[in-house]
């Protein structure tokens, strides 16, 4: 017997798909991709990075099926998606993405799976983001801050609410927001030692770091937002100028990104200023002190502590 | 039956899989004449030479498809004045241009502070994120490249066989490879953006490649170039589905490892006929 199901609406002539494609959304939003939880089901919620996977944990926890999809340790920026777990951006109840385009790779995905009907919900834009120096673009790396964080967690919580009335979110979303302020507080302390209070990082990943807790991005090696561009020889120069000049001690690199250019710069200025590698992009794994959002953070303020004390 | 239906459920998983297929009979057509013709460098090189003109775009503005032309044009005509004022063969030209331009590109982009100019996405476009716009250009795409293709059919056959005759019967051969030319550049540039420079170049090649081992005919090679092609696209997503793997990427590699399982068999083949005889 031929069974009646969504999946049999899978038309073998290509001109009638040419037609429900050319149709838009109404497909997948007749079929699984509908964006309400029925009776019984689990909200289903993926995130695209570690770290926004983590936040979310902390806050479904057992209540909802968690998905993450750029894998442990990988550049974001260059992460490209398969087509199952592009269908699981369609069939979420919530996608939780950093936005500002961030997740390079994923921009097409996302932005056509929201025209289908997708539930993307983007978050940096909404975290008082700020701009990159010198530059108009807005910096999309706003998870090195942790009440930024604390904010973002309020509103996934509000977005769950509105999704699936029958948890408590906020109450989950109250606690991780709790432990946020106590990690920002103890960071805080930390960063007090120091008065040198001077960075240069590989790629610009850490204005929100520096607007928190009062440093100076003196300058960065690979210019622009993304880990994909080039600097030019006089950029590289002038960068080392710059450090000889303001007697920046530590560069900044993260352990997702490509690092060589920085070596080359700490190469040509000699002992006095050293590589830090810190986590950015991606959490660490298992035994690296980076294996949640406020692990990794607390982990990269005594690296950078240690670096310039 | 499920595995094979569940990677066409959705609504991008359709576009993904028509957007494809319309790339897939584009570039059949057009892949053919570049296969029997010698031509794999020069398309290689265009897919990678569009790229400063599309990031001049993206920093001025304007249409994407204007720099991508623009940029088409400069790769071209470079590689004719190479060819006609040294004694260099056409690949040292389509070398020199080739990495001038990418070089270019890079530079460019390297200037420009938003993502929508980055290097993945104008080299690796997204055939998963394939829009309703993105499969209408794809189908009209085809439907030029085929009429071009069938209209010029006798003059693309002549100059890709014998230079000589062409000009002999007045059929024009400078205007017929400019015409050819203009239709590769084409088919490459209305499919790149969308399905992304790996997915546009493997099917370019791979499956006019396939279908020459395997018939020889020109309409019957476009015509299995058009199958294998389009099986490819198809295979390709069920693939990225179930095994978990990128897109594009997975799509691009499939007509390629046709390529060679259906040499090896026809190698075996051969070889068993020449024992039997």
């Amino acid at each position: 017997m031929l069974r009646v199901t969504t999946r049999a609406r899978v038309a073998p002539v290509a001109l009638a798909m040419f037609f429900a494609a050319c149709g838009g959304s109404d497909s997948a939003s007749d079929g699984i991709g509908s964006g309400v939880a029925s009776d019984q089901d689990p909200l289903l919620v993926v995130a695209t990075t570690t770290i926004l996977g983590d936040v979310m944990a902390n806050i479904v926890g057992d209540e909802a099926r968690l998905e993450v999809l750029v894998p442990l340790g990988v550049d974001p920026h260059e992460y490209r998606v398969s087509s199952r777990q592009a269908a699981l951006i369609q069939e979420a109840d919530l996608v939780v993405a950093n936005g500002l385009g961030f997740e390079e790779g994923l921009v097409d995905v996302l932005s056509a799976a929201r025209q289908d009907g997708a539930n993307v919900f983007e978050l940096a834009e909404l975290l008082d983001p700020i701009r990159l120096g010198g530059s108009g673009a807005w910096d999309p790396h706003v998870w090195m801050d942790p009440q930024r964080m604390a904010m973002a967690a309020r509103l996934v919580a509000g977005e769950l609410s509105t999704l699936d009335g029958r948890v408590d979110w906020t109450a989950a979303a109250d606690s991780y927001r709790t432990r946020l302020f106590e990690v920002d507080k103890e960071i805080e302390t930390l960063l007090a030692e120091i008065d040198d209070r001077q960075l240069v990082s590989n790629h610009a990943v850490f204005g929100y770091f520096a607007d928190r807790y009062g440093f100076e991005i003196v300058g960065t090696v690979i210019p622009g937002t993304t880990t994909l561009s080039d600097p030019s020889s006089a950029e590289l120069a002038e960068l080392v100028n710059r450090i000889e000049e303001t007697g920046v001690r530590a560069i900044l690199v993260g352990t997702t990104g490509p690092g060589l250019l920085a070596e080359a710069v700490v190469g040509e200025i000699g002992g006095s200023v050293e590589l830090v590698e810190v986590y950015t992009g991606s959490l660490g794994g298992p035994g690296s002190g980076a294996e949640t959002l406020i692990d990794m953070l607390r982990t990269n303020a005594q690296l950078i502590v240690e670096a310039l004390s | 039956m499920e595995w094979l239906t569940d990677p066409f459920d959705l609504a991008f998983q359709q576009r993904a899989l028509i957007g494809g297929a319309f790339a897939a009979v584009a570039t059949s057509v057009v892949g053919t004449w570049v296969v029997i013709r010698g031509m794999t460098f020069l398309g290689d090189a265009l897919v990678h030479g569009v790229v400063p003109g599309i990031a001049l775009a993206v920093l001025f503005d304007f249409n994407v498809f204007l720099g991508a032309g623009l940029a088409a044009l400069v790769m071209v005509g470079g590689v004719n004045l190479v060819h006609r004022q040294t004694v260099f063969s056409e690949d040292t030209g389509i070398g020199l241009l080739f990495v001038g331009m990418l070089g270019l590109g890079v530079i460019l982009i390297s200037r420009t502070t938003s993502y929508s100019g980055s290097l993945t996405s104008i080299l690796f476009g997204e055939v998963l994120g394939v829009t309703s716009r993105d499969v209408v250009i794809l189908g009209g795409l085809a439907v030029f490249v085929v009429f071009v293709s069938v209209v010029g059919y006798r003059a693309f056959l002549t100059l890709s066989f014998n230079e000589q005759k062409a000009k002999l019967l007045g059929l024009r051969p400078g205007l017929t490879n400019a015409a050819l030319l203009a239709l590769i550049a084409l088919a490459i540039i209305g499919s790149f953006e969308t399905i992304g420079t790996l997915l546009v170049f493997g099917l370019l090649v791979g499956p006019p490649a396939t279908a020459a081992l395997l018939v020889s005919r020109v309409p019957l090679m476009m015509l299995t170039s058009a199958a294998i092609g389009v099986l490819s696209v198809a295979v390709g997503l069920v693939i990225s589905f179930h095994a978990n793997t990128s897109g594009s990427a997975t799509m691009s590699v499939v007509p390629i490892v046709l390529f060679f399982v259906v040499l090896g068999v026809s190698s075996l083949r051969s070889r068993r006929g020449a024992l039997t005889l």
